[in-house]
């Protein structure tokens, strides 16, 4: 365990010195272990494949991992931005909504591009990292109509103003007249399964274990959703909170139980909701 | 031998019973015989000189002499119905409706022939069968009055009420002296079944009924909206297809239009060139019902320039359309993207409400749509009353566990008494993969279950079954083409594989597989007073998601408002009104008949009710309900319409403690009802009749013959007769008998 705390000695040179040294032992471990978790991942998407195993209609659910035309920032060092906690999230994800709920889930993750037709056979979408979503024509009028077909999209995982705006421009390619607002917390969506009576702003899990649990500017935690004609809610938008990460790290012993928690039951709640209105 | 020890032949005692006849003194007579017996009893027992076979052979001997004495002193009678010739009288039965007066008799009405012909005491027949025979006068109608010397019918009657005459007629104090009946009619009678059971229990009695067919022979142009079948309880905002049959008469060719119209207003026309073989058309009318209450419809023909029946040309029906919604329950025993599907499509449904039972882990359930916070708190509704509420339900992947065959037997009572809809919707917990096979629920289920469960998946387009494209459950927005929405349509998944529907099930879509054997979609049955469908795909969902189906496309949504209604519409509340006739005419009385039920739907012993009739002229008439006391929970009252127009019939049920169940019902009283339809001669109805019975037909032209055709009169009345048996030489020989062997007994004992 690597520990921040600096130790004091009589000698104040020899103290500096090991400062210093602490200072880079905690960077290298630091760059090791965000190498280590974007080599698994990466890893882990390339051994899975993408969606493999899957059959529409073999089950009533399918966590369902929405793929973009990437090109955002960073997709050269840490693969493509939507594979982000893939599939680890999806799956830990899902063995928990099959552990606590009578849900008939594909116990195995299945990510399906947004512009692909295929994605109708499957009403439920995760998508993150939306803070560098570029959506193609295709992607935006599939999504489109994916949604107002009835499918259900969930928001994860992109923090700070910056790329909430790249959200916002992005998402009025899909709806140009469709208002973002808060959703309150009497909405069915916070009372499917759970009473979720506060949210949560769950960290990254670098930042899990103490100091800031934010990135960027993004210090406040928001659900935001855009509804249809009817008032149904079809774009779940979790910003400035992580809720991916809480499902992968969740068997991480050190990683807090609050965040896990709180993250399950949410996303359980979101599954609900989504196979309900 | 027999006959003259007994007085009467042996086949007289066959078919007779024995009585006494008892009077006051055979009883004292009798009482001191009894008396008697006992002092001979006790005075032979006391006999000490003879020994113990002598008393015994003595007193019985004398016993079984005073008994027979008694026995005959009690007036024995052998009583046998007796057949006994009478002069019988005949009896002139003439129709007194409206039809009789079509002018179809070379330009003369048929009113004016009975006239000159059947009035008593002046028409010329009539005078001819006075003087032949003891002859009688009767008209009928709707009812059935005795004519007077000299008075003629009236022809105002707007029904032929041939059995209630029939009927009327077995029920006179003199009927068996009925030797003849002469019906004077055009045949234009109604009544139906009871007509025929009114005319075989004449032909079982032996009566000849002579019938005279006034009325054209060849019948002139006429075209007839005969008859329209269409529901006479609708949901609002249901499409509904009525079926108008059209029929002709010498107008082959001829392009005609029926219009239809609701509430004075056109909203429907249809073309239509009359056939040449002058069989019957049926229309199918699309009817829309938007506006709740009672709604006038009328279906009419404009007449042809040579009819001379026009008020055949229109038929009008009252439909009440319930203006609250049908409340549906939708229980899943698992999350399902069906339940956000079916809760979409039917969400823009006013007339639907649907609240949504989901169970999502163990002991857990998730309510959508409730009225009130405790509506299914508990889950499953646990009695008749909380499950009864609803008008129908949707059972989707519900295990046995949960649904135990105690709610099985309570879901069979909600169809079958209450009255309510069931749907059966696959998945891997329906069915037979469910655990239903052999349950409560599969005996009331439209379709056959595999007598086990097994693993199947199978994705397939689904068709409309043959013949059945046009089916009201499959009339769904897409194209003039019924099939072609369905073609379009992805395929859906089957976990449950049903191949084969009940006998009295009906098959709307099914799917092939490749198996060779088709799987069943969608099939419903009736099940006691309500409705039962299966509709066993895993997925209807699809045909709203998939890529293949356009935003705009309705098949899913109207596919599932279609089986609701289709279900849910029969399904009554618990005020149950029904009025008998439907279309009555003026004058004509009209019975209601109201069924009155508690929450459990079950017969209200003595129910608090309010019967109001409103007249078209907006009067209330007061009507009281009288409870039918072989049927429980019927009760009964009837009134007679005075005025044309639109009667409302308002039922209020006090309900303890909450606001009264009402229910109302509505008709149309006209000026004719349905006299002048199929008012032509039917002649080979008369004919069947006639031959029936024994009697013969005859036409308006040949109508003295009659006269000559009732040959006797004689009619047998059957009299009880009481003969008297103690004469019988039998019974005097036996005394004697008794009485000289006693004698010899004692003369060869030497007591004598």
């Amino acid at each position: 365990m690597v520990s921040t705390r600096n130790t004091r000695s009589p000698d104040g040179k020899s103290a500096g010195l090991q400062q210093k040294l602490l200072k880079k032992t905690y960077a290298c471990v630091t760059l090791a272990r965000y190498l280590l978790i974007a080599s698994l991942t990466v890893m882990s998407w390339h051994a899975h494949g993408n969606g493999e195993g899957r059959v529409a209609g073999e089950h009533e659910f399918y966590f369902t991992r929405g793929i973009y035309g990437d090109g955002g920032i960073g997709a050269a060092d840490w693969g493509p931005r939507w594979a982000i906690d893939y599939p680890k999230a999806d799956q830990q994800f899902l063995v928990a909504l099959r552990r606590l709920t009578l849900v008939d889930a594909f116990d195995k993750d299945n990510a399906i591009g947004l512009g692909d037709p295929r994605l109708r056979d499957f009403p439920f979408v995760y998508v993150l990292e939306v803070g560098s979503l570029s959506l193609t024509e295709t992607e935006a009028r599939s999504l489109r109509e994916f949604l107002l077909a009835g499918g259900f999209m969930v928001i994860d995982d992109f923090w700070g103003t910056w790329a909430w705006q790249n959200f916002e421009e992005q998402m009025r390619l899909v709806f140009p007249d469709r208002a973002i607002v808060e959703v309150p917390m009497d909405h069915p969506v916070f009372h499917a399964f759970y009473d979720i009576s506060k949210i949560l702003q769950v960290p990254n899990v670098h930042q899990a274990d103490g100091g800031p649990t934010w990135e960027y500017d993004g210090r406040v935690p928001h659900v935001r959703g855009i509804f249809d004609d009817e008032g149904r809610l079809m774009v779940l938008i979790n910003w400035n909170t992580d809720l991916g990460d809480a499902w992968e790290w969740a068997d991480l012993p050190s990683y807090p139980l609050r965040y896990s928690t709180y993250a399950f039951e949410i996303g359980i709640n979101f599954v609900v909701y989504a196979m309900s209105y | 031998m027999l006959e003259f020890a007994f007085k009467y032949p042996p086949e007289l005692f066959a078919r007779g019973s024995l009585a006494m006849q008892w009077s006051a003194a055979a009883f004292l007579v009798a009482v001191l015989l009894i008396g008697a017996l006992a002092a001979l009893g006790l005075g032979y027992a006391g006999l000490k000189s003879s020994g113990r076979r002598d008393r015994a052979v003595l007193w019985t001997l004398r016993t079984a002499l005073l008994a027979l004495l008694l026995f005959l002193l009690l007036d024995p009678r052998l009583v046998v119905d007796t057949d006994i010739p009478v002069r019988g009288h005949v009896t002139v039965l003439i129709d007194d409706s409206l039809s009789m007066r079509i002018r179809d008799l070379d330009g003369d009405s048929r009113a004016k022939f009975v006239t000159s012909t059947f009035t008593p005491g002046a028409g010329s027949l009539a005078q001819a069968l006075e003087q032949r025979f003891d002859t009688r006068f009767l008209r009928f109608s709707g009812t059935v009055e005795a004519l007077a010397a000299g008075e003629a019918p009236e022809f105002r009657g707007t029904r032929s009420d041939l059995a209630q005459a029939l009927e009327r007629l077995a029920r006179t104090p003199d009927a068996d002296a009925l030797a003849a009946i002469v019906l004077v009619t055009d045949g234009a009678v109604d009544g139906g079944r009871a007509r025929d059971e009114s005319v075989r229990a004449f032909r079982a009695s032996g009566i000849p009924v002579h019938a005279i067919g006034v009325g054209a022979e060849s019948a002139p142009p006429d075209l007839e909206v005969r008859a329209v079948r269409v529901p006479s309880r609708v949901l609002r905002g249901d499409s509904v297809e009525a079926e108008v049959e059209v029929v002709h008469r010498r107008l082959a060719g001829r392009p005609v239009k029926l219009l239809v119209e609701e509430e004075s207003a056109i909203v429907h026309e249809q073309s239509l060139t009359l056939p040449i073989d002058e069989r019957a058309v049926t229309l199918r009318i699309p009817l829309l019902f938007e506006h709740a209450g009672p709604r006038r419809v009328v279906f009419r023909i404009d007449p042809e320039p040579d009819e001379i029946v026009p008020e055949n040309n229109t038929t009008h029906r009252a439909i009440d359309v319930r203006g609250d919604p049908v409340r549906v329950l939708h229980v899943e025993g698992e999350p399902r993207f069906e339940v956000k599907f079916l809760r979409r499509a039917v969400a823009a449904d006013d007339a639907i409400r649907l609240v949504s039972l989901i169970r999502t882990a163990e002991n857990k359930f998730y309510r959508l749509g409730i009225d009130d916070p405790d509506e299914l708190a508990e889950g499953l509704p646990t009695s008749d009353e909380a499950l009864f509420r609803y008008d129908a339900v949707v059972i989707g992947s519900v295990g046995t566990d949960l649904l135990n065959d105690t709610q099985q037997e309570r879901l069979r009572e909600f169809v079958a008494r209450r009255g309510g809809g069931l749907v059966l919707l696959g998945g891997r917990h329906a069915f037979a993969e469910g655990g239903y096979a052999g349950s409560t629920l599969s005996g009331i289920s439209p379709v056959l279950l595999p007598s086990a469960a097994r693993a199947y998946r199978a994705s397939v387009p689904v068709r409309p079954s043959a013949g059945r494209a046009g089916h009201p459950l499959l009339r769904v927005v897409g194209g003039g083409d019924a099939a072609s929405p369905w073609e379009r349509l992805p395929p859906l998944t089957v976990v449950n594989p049903i191949r084969q529907a009940k006998p009295g099930a009906t098959t709307v879509l099914e799917a092939d597989d490749g198996s060779g054997e088709p799987l069943v979609i969608l099939a419903s049955q009736r099940y006691g007073r309500g409705t039962v469908a299966a509709f066993t795909v895993r997925d209807s969902w699809r045909w709203q998601m998939h890529a293949d189906v356009s935003l705009e496309d309705q098949t899913h949504e109207q596919l599932w408002r279609n089986i609701l209604r289709h279900v849910a519409r029969p399904a009554g509340g618990r005020v149950r009104l029904r009025l008998d006739p439907a279309e009555a005419a003026v004058g004509e009385r009209v019975a209601v008949e109201a069924e009155l039920l508690d929450a459990a739907y079950r017969a209200i012993p003595d129910p608090k009710a309010i019967l109001r009739v409103t007249t078209p002229r907006g009067d209330l008439e007061p009507v009281t309900l009288e409870p039918v006391l072989e049927r429980d929970g019927f009760h009964r009252a009837s009134f007679v319409p005075r005025d044309i127009g639109r009667y409302e019939v308002h039922l209020e049920l006090e309900d303890p403690g909450s606001t009264p169940v009402v229910s109302h019902a509505s008709f149309e009283a006209s000026g004719s009802g349905r006299e002048f339809h199929s008012a032509f001669l039917d002649a080979s109805r008369l004919e069947r009749l006639a031959q029936s019975t024994g009697g013969r037909y005859f036409s308006a032209g040949n109508a003295a013959k009659v006269v000559e055709s009732i040959d006797d009169t004689t009619a047998r009345v059957r009299e009880e007769r009481s003969l008297p048996l103690w004469d019988a030489p039998a019974f005097l020989l036996a005394l004697l008998a008794l009485a000289c062997l006693e004698w010899a007994w004692r003369r060869r004992r030497g007591f004598a």
